[in-house]
């Protein structure tokens, strides 16, 4: 002892959570806990580190393990936090004797929490429900270290609080990923109709509010499994066209029909002898599991890949790079038969983009800096017949054009350049819109009618209860083409009771 | 002549080991005409394609080039480069596939900027 202060000896790992406790206000002192730095010369002799700190924090240190013990009941699993204000041992620590205080013991309480466990293994493995109820919480900022304390966290009271509005649980908006029972009765917010709406919203795993079983594990997991084929940790942008005229749109549309059932004649459309072609095979692209259909064998593809990180002979490099129509045709012809998707009618089995770029050269020699033309990116899927193969493949592609004005007596749009890559087939991302605000509207709001109307759509459209209906209808931005496809895409893993009784799937 | 497609392998290498790094210092390889289209959305100039490219919502990132193609484009010893690859972000654990094509020019001191780059995710 220092005069007030003691010097504590404790192991390096709990220097860190006792310090936590540094500038707590306890009982109307405020706590000073520093680590001594650097240690006393016989301390470094014998190689141990020794932090202060005062003997009323290892005291209340000592308290809170004692409450938190009395607290805990092992067989449910359960730290029943409630009604902190009547805790006659927190009473005699002095630590109620303010408005202000429950901010202070609160995240105290939890870093002696924290301490209590060796992993965060064990931390779920001893408590997978709390209670907050009855602490005159008007909003959780008080307690908002429970979620760091407890992420894992599957069951949470928080009855007989003074909650009036969503907005005052906002700080565990992304907190509590794995919550399945949420209780709120007792508070004001209980009345608000869209409350559990939102609930489910915020919390993915989320079953049962106030005790009302909303949804089952087998509804989270198909809702899962519908978000999953919607999302993307880079949001995915739909088809865009920055057009000139429509020459890039023109091209496209031409193009698809032509190369199916013409090769020459498109050609002689858009290619000239300055064109170039070359096609590349990408035989490692990831594909999820449910995507696995057989891949048909590129045999028909292989000799004429010009992957340049596998390719490194010169000579192999310049001859699968193809130049002028000709040589073009040589190629084309000997590639097997495809279908692509036609476009009006599977817009949605596409992305294309068109821009514009300058500096081309002029085919007519006549302007040194350059023409204008058009670079355009497509992705798909097509079909192709092997003559070998008795059914049909299916393949992916993605397709560079450069587009310019023709030479003079050649097309007047040419390509100039076609690089193609091919790869085995996998669903194009879907493009991402934007998901509906937070806020929810009351049933006599027009956007809530017509979300209904929606609905009702979609649940014509694919047999599906209008729960699910809804449920996808969310996941797609309220998008009814959208929440089709991911019906299509999923209706395979969606429960039977996903659909409407005598619904044929 | 310098080989172009050494060059463009040789240039894919250094940009995705920069972008995975740090993709803050990419900024050399942009010129104030340099256009990035990213999902659609369009930047003008080297300084806000960084910042485009640093505000992309992710930490860490890495990129498996699977396929590079490569082709001369233009009188000015241009080059058009068409890539495709699996793309990791942050903690997600499905790869996902990813087109990027390129339009590098040289910048008249011996090296090649990036003229055009649109990037584009192509299955989730």
């Amino acid at each position: 002892m220092k005069g007030d202060s003691v010097i504590i000896t404790a192991s390096s790992e709990d220097i860190a959570q006792i310090q936590k406790l540094d500038k707590f206000s306890f009982a109307g002192s405020v706590l000073s806990i520093q680590a001594c730095d650097p240690p006393s010369p016989q301390a470094k002799e014998s190689g141990e580190k020794e932090p202060t700190v005062s003997q009323a924090a290892q005291e209340a240190k000592d308290r809170f393990r004692a409450i938190l013990a009395a607290r805990y009941d092992a067989n449910l699993k359960l730290l029943n936090l409630s009604a902190l204000a009547l805790d006659a041992g927190l009473r005699q620590m002095g630590v109620f004797d303010g408005s202000t205080t429950t901010s202070k013991v609160f995240p105290a309480m939890m870093v002696v929490c924290d301490s209590l466990f060796k992993s965060p293994q064990e931390k779920r493995d001893a408590i997978v429900s709390v209670s907050l109820a009855d602490n005159e919480l008007a909003d959780v900022s008080a307690v908002t270290t429970l979620a760091q304390t407890f992420p894992d966290l599957k069951n949470l009271d928080l009855s007989g609080n003074k909650f009036t509005d969503i907005k005052n649980l906002n700080a565990w908006r992304w907190k509590f990923r794995h919550l399945e029972n949420l209780v709120l009765t007792g508070n004001p917010i209980e009345s608000q109709p869209t409350l559990k709406d939102e609930l489910l919203r915020r919390y993915p795993n989320l079953q049962i509010v106030n005790g009302v079983t909303l949804r089952s594990p087998e509804e989270i997991a198909a809702a899962k499994a519908i978000a999953e084929a919607t999302q993307s940790p880079i949001p995915i942008a739909g088809p865009d066209f920055r057009d000139v005229s429509q020459v890039g749109e023109n091209f496209i549309r031409q193009f698809l029909p032509l190369y199916d059932n013409d090769r020459s004649a498109l050609l002689g459309t858009f290619y000239d002898s300055q064109s170039v072609y070359s096609l590349s095979l990408n035989l490692t692209s990831p594909r999820s599991h449910e995507h696995s259909v057989p891949i048909a064998p590129w045999t028909s593809y292989i000799k004429y890949s010009r992957n340049l990180t596998k390719l490194t002979h010169l000579g192999a490099r310049m001859s699968r790079q193809h130049k002028g129509s000709q040589a073009i045709q040589q190629v084309w012809s000997a590639l097997p038969p495809s279908r692509h998707p036609e476009l009006e009618s599977h817009a949605d089995k596409y992305l294309i983009e068109c821009h514009p770029i300058p500096g081309l050269t002029d085919p007519s020699g006549q302007s040194a800096r350059g023409v204008d033309g058009l670079i355009i990116t497509m992705h798909g899927e097509f079909e192709d017949q092997i003559e070998t193969a008795t059914e049909k493949s299916l393949r992916s592609f993605s397709r560079t054009f450069i587009l310019g004005p023709g030479a003079p007596g050649g097309p007047p749009i040419r390509v100039v350049s076609d690089m193609l890559t091919l790869r085995a087939w996998a669903p194009l991302a879907l493009p991402q819109i934007s998901s509906i605000s937070p806020e929810t509207q009351s049933t006599n709001d027009p956007e809530q009618q017509k979300r209904e109307a929606i609905t009702m759509q979609l649940v014509e459209k694919t047999g599906m209860t209008p729960y699910y209906a809804n449920l996808c209808l969310t996941e797609t931005g309220w998008d009814i083409e959208q929440a089709f496809i991911a019906f299509t895409a999923n209706k395979d893993k969606l429960p039977a009771d996903a659909f409407m009784p005598g619904v044929a799937r | 002549m310098a080989n172009f497609a050494d060059v463009a392998k040789q240039f894919v290498e250094f940009y995705y080991n920069q972008f995975d790094a740090d993709r803050k210092q990419l900024a050399p390889l942009y010129r104030d005409n340099s256009m990035l289209t990213f999902e659609s959305a369009s930047v003008a100039g080297a300084a806000g394609i960084v910042e485009k490219l640093s505000s992309l919502p992710f930490e860490k990132v890495k990129h498996a080039v699977s396929t590079l193609d490569a082709q001369p484009s233009g009188d000015h010893g241009g080059i058009l480069i068409l890539v495709t690859g699996a793309l990791l972000v942050d903690e997600e654990q499905r790869p996902m596939n990813y087109s990027q094509t390129f339009q590098l020019m040289p910048d008249g001191a011996g090296s090649y900027f990036i003229y055009n780059d649109v990037f584009k995710l192509v299955f989730g």
